[in-house]
């Protein structure tokens, strides 16, 4: 092999070198960060979500507060309903008109052992980052987890 | 053909391919660049429609006050009066341009909640706060649960505060 032969061989290399660096460089600078504006989205939304359920009157004069409080001493019934029940019921409810049908959600109410856990087929994006929040009563706490939206 | 000319057919043939290039290297770069931008801006769009979720629950103006004490949620009764008076609108500021901001009662459905009814009024149970010319093209949406309270019936009701840009 010729000495110039060797030498376009070795820029060669050079140019192939310098391609690699470049591409993984952009690569690194192009990758998605985590985005914490989204997180604090979805830890408004669960907060106030968990806030203005818990708020909400269900007639006979009571509020979701007390059904839960209800459903966490000793299951009995509240306007007529079972408070365990009722307060599965409305919950589920009331994520699907707030999150959206797509959106996947997780609830547990501790001290009465629930847990509500959506079906992963039903979700828009099961692979998505979980967002938790928990809320805390002097009765019971709630703990609630979404799935960050695709 | 002359040596001369043959150089200068090559000199020109050189130019004219790294123009082609330069002009490559430019499209791709204004390209990125504009990528880049509309980026910046759809997250800057993000972030002021999240400011103004957590400002229009906290404004005095439409907030409940229950015993003289101010609590998490939003009064109808104020609700109504913000939106036939168009109190956003007056306020112009520099968050709320281009934006539409609606509430709207999701939770329990009562018989008295008229569907489609589109007055502000407190029984029809959706608030338009603020509507910005229609748009072209995508329009995206932020979304928060609220709690509103109805006085007249001392009720809480789960809601939900949209605001699209």
């Amino acid at each position: 092999m010729k000495k110039s032969q060797i030498e376009m061989i070795g820029l060669l290399i050079i140019v192939i070198l310098v391609i690699v660096v470049g591409v993984i460089f952009l690569r690194l600078r192009t990758a998605p960060k985590e985005d914490i504006l989204s997180t604090a989205r979805e830890n408004i939304l669960i907060s106030n979500l968990i806030e203005s359920f818990t708020k909400m009157s269900i007639g006979c004069e009571k509020n979701m507060d007390d059904v839960v409080e209800m459903c966490v001493k000793n299951g009995g019934v509240i306007c007529g309903k079972k408070s365990c029940e009722y307060f599965e019921e409305s919950f589920k409810d009331v994520a699907k008109k707030v999150l959206g049908k797509g959106r996947c959600y997780e609830i547990e109410l501790e001290e009465a052992d629930i847990k509500i856990v959506t079906e992963e087929k039903n979700c828009d994006c099961p692979n998505a980052k979980k967002i938790c929040e928990k809320y805390t009563s002097l009765d019971f706490t709630i703990k609630v987890c979404v799935w960050a939206s695709c | 053909m002359k040596k001369a000319q043959a150089t200068m057919i090559e000199t020109f043939m050189v130019l004219v391919i790294f123009f082609i290039l330069l002009m490559i290297g430019i499209y791709f770069y204004f390209q990125f660049s504009a990528k880049g931008i509309k980026k910046t801006g759809e997250e800057l769009a993000k972030f002021s429609g999240t400011t103004l979720l957590s400002t229009i629950t906290s404004m005095p103006e439409l907030k409940c006050v229950i015993l003289k004490k101010e609590e998490n949620c939003l009064d109808a009764i104020k609700l109504s009066i913000a939106s036939k008076q168009e109190l956003l609108k007056k306020m112009n500021l520099s968050m709320l341009r281009g934006k539409s901001v609606y509430v709207y009662v999701v939770y329990p459905e009562e018989d008295w909640i008229e569907k489609k009814c589109e007055g502000n009024n407190i029984e029809c149970g959706n608030w338009t706060l603020l509507k910005s010319r229609k748009k072209k093209g995508r329009i995206s949406k932020l979304s928060t649960a609220v709690s509103i309270y109805y006085p007249t019936q001392e009720k809480y009701y789960v809601g939900k505060l949209i605001v699209e840009y």
